[in-house]
């Protein structure tokens, strides 16, 4: 942990994205109690008025208005509650998913790893968005619905890993030690080969969830997502794109709050990987 | 090898058994499309009437075996709105979509080399920082937003290219460019790291040892190797060039596949959808095989077995 906390210290890129990371996580969690307006209140009077600094703008929406009156600021604050919890439910359901059949895959081998990995072939064979547009335009719109598709169907990237890590532990010394000793292969697959393949697993669900987060985006951006009233980056962006024209700040900032979530992942996505994995820093 | 390639065209109709089962299913399950087509204004009779048309009334299996059976054939059905043949609607797609697959590939592959080896071979400079910065800026833009602000800045305030449509090639620049951003980053943070094992290995120090001047070291020695695993992501990246193309092509109005399949999943085109859905599947397939075969021949070391 120590070392964990110095080599962070070093890393001024990875330790600012953390801070980033840190500050959309508390607006997620507060959110009611830090965005200035209600993101739901309609007022048709106010519609379309330009963030605070441009002539026409006020001071009391900061970054303007919608087309139905809405303060962008506010559902920009409440639109990082439904980019974080889909981006950390469905990596949670994916990891677990992926860790188990990858585990099963790669211990027992023969039958049931070719099924498996066929199954993952075919699966792979599926450009992702056309399989979450096709699912969920069968399962209609809702966040309960993105999180299981983007979940049961991220489970390929740690299902593959799994397996060929586990292939190489399978026959090591120290597992052969705990098999001769009598333990059952699933304390085998827990207590023994589990602990040495965390750091992959680590790294590939860091930048899991950005990608969980930009579909959800691009989902919702396609009107596939969230329902339109729910305040999301990515419904913001689809109204936004119909008034562009007229209202440049209506896809700007929820498209920045995106853009700054991704770019702070995938920064500590590439620090993690250096510091589990020193061999590949380069 | 030839044992190698035999065994992945063994598996190839599995696969392909698969990702039809997949498509038909996923489509089977949304419902009976024939409400969504019809309306409500008719009478139970003409639904039914209109259901034994279509062949809706069958038993799934049965559906399943038709739809397998005259894919084989080349028959794919015919568009529910459209009333035209599947394939023909794809068909007539198809070149937009090559065409602007292409030119992102293009533009991601002939920038994405240079900058990479400048990053590598100026590691820890300004150079270096700003171009990895811009990568990780690349891949995390998501590629809607990147669609949009394009629009915003060339279309909407300095009128400088079309936002829509095909046409002339300014028409692809735009598409085109904001496909390429992630494929770009992603390709240039692989040439340099990818450039830079090479570089540190003893082959290269012996090479220098030797006397040869610097641009042969790189573009003799180390360049060909490095360029070896780009090669192979670059065939890999054809399933995420295939899906991009839904959002990009619907942002652009661009009249390709992925705007096809768009629509089709919008207006319940069950056809359409499994034609599209199995198309894109299929040029995956077909892509990751050719670069799994190629590789063993880009890459002497591999041998497959």
């Amino acid at each position: 942990m120590r070392r964990l906390l110095r080599t962070l210290s070093k890393t001024k890129a990875a330790l600012l994205s953390l801070v980033v990371l840190f500050f959309f996580c508390i607006m997620a969690i507060s959110a009611s109690a830090l965005a200035p307006r209600d993101p739901y209140q309609i007022a048709l009077e106010k519609r379309l008025i330009p963030p605070a600094w441009v002539s026409g703008g006020t001071s009391e929406h900061l970054l303007g208005t919608d087309s139905l009156g809405r303060d962008i600021l506010s559902r920009v604050v409440y639109g990082a509650r439904i980019s974080i919890v889909v981006g950390l439910s469905a990596v949670s359901i994916s990891s677990c998913l992926g860790v188990m059949l990858g585990m099963v895959a790669g211990y027992y081998g023969r039958g049931i790893d070719k099924v498996l990995m066929r199954l993952a072939d075919i699966q792979l064979a599926f450009p992702s968005i056309i399989l979450y547009i096709a699912v969920m335009a069968i399962l209609g719109s809702g966040l309960l619905h993105i999180i299981m598709v983007l979940g049961i169907t991220g489970w390929v990237a740690y299902g593959r890993l799994v397996r060929g890590q586990v292939i190489s532990y399978r026959e090591k010394e120290f597992v052969e030690a705990a098999r001769a000793m009598g333990a059952t292969n699933l304390r085998i697959m827990t207590h023994h080969i589990f602990p040495n393949i965390t750091a992959p697993i680590i790294i590939i669900a860091t930048t899991s969830v950005a990608g969980n987060i930009l579909a959800e985006a691009s989902l919702s951006f396609l009107g596939l997502g969230v329902p339109p009233s729910v305040p999301s980056w990515g419904s913001m962006l689809a109204e936004g794109r119909e008034y562009m024209r007229i209202a440049w700040w209506l896809p700007v900032f929820p498209g920045l709050a995106i853009m700054l979530v991704v770019l702070a992942i995938n920064i500590v996505g590439d620090w993690l990987r250096d510091y589990l994995d020193p061999r590949l820093k380069l | 090898m030839l044992q190698y390639i035999g065994q992945r065209l063994m598996q190839l109709p599995l696969v392909l058994l698969g990702i039809s089962a997949l498509t038909f299913g996923l489509m089977f399950i949304s419902g009976d499309p024939t409400a969504m087509i019809m309306g409500t204004n008719w009478t139970p009779e003409e639904i039914a009437q209109f259901r034994h048309e279509l062949g809706f009334d069958r038993l799934w299996p049965v559906q399943y075996l038709d739809f397998v059976g005259s894919a084989v054939h080349g028959d794919l059905g015919d568009s529910l709105r459209q009333h035209r043949p599947v394939l023909e609607l794809i068909a007539e797609r198809l070149p937009a979509t090559i065409q602007l697959g292409t030119a992102a590939l293009l533009i991601s592959v002939t920038l994405a080399i240079p900058v990479g080896v400048l990053s590598a071979t100026r590691r820890n400079t300004i150079y270096d920082t700003v171009s990895r910065l811009g990568a990780l800026l690349g891949q995390s833009l998501p590629d809607f937003w990147l669609g949009l602000m394009l629009i915003l800045a060339f279309g909407v305030y300095l009128r400088w290219l079309p936002v829509s449509g095909r046409g002339g090639l300014t028409h692809v620049i735009l598409p085109a460019v904001t496909m390429s951003a992630y494929f770009l980053a992603r390709n240039m943070r692989l040439v340099r790291s990818s450039l830079l094992e090479i570089l540190g290995q003893d082959y290269i120090t012996t090479a220098r040892a030797k006397g040869l001047p610097g641009w042969a070291v790189l573009y003799k020695h180390a360049l060909r190797n490095a360029l070896i695993p780009v090669v192979t992501i670059i065939g890999l990246q054809v399933g995420r060039l295939l899906g991009g193309a839904v959002i990009v092509e619907t942002i652009f109005a661009w009249p390709g596949v992925g705007r096809l399949v768009f629509q089709a999943i919008s207006s319940k085109d069950i056809p359409v959808v499994q034609g599209c859905v199995i198309t894109m599947a299929m040029s995956c397939v077909f892509f990751n095989l050719v670069v799994d075969v190629a590789y063993s021949f880009i890459d002497p070391q591999i041998r497959y077995g």
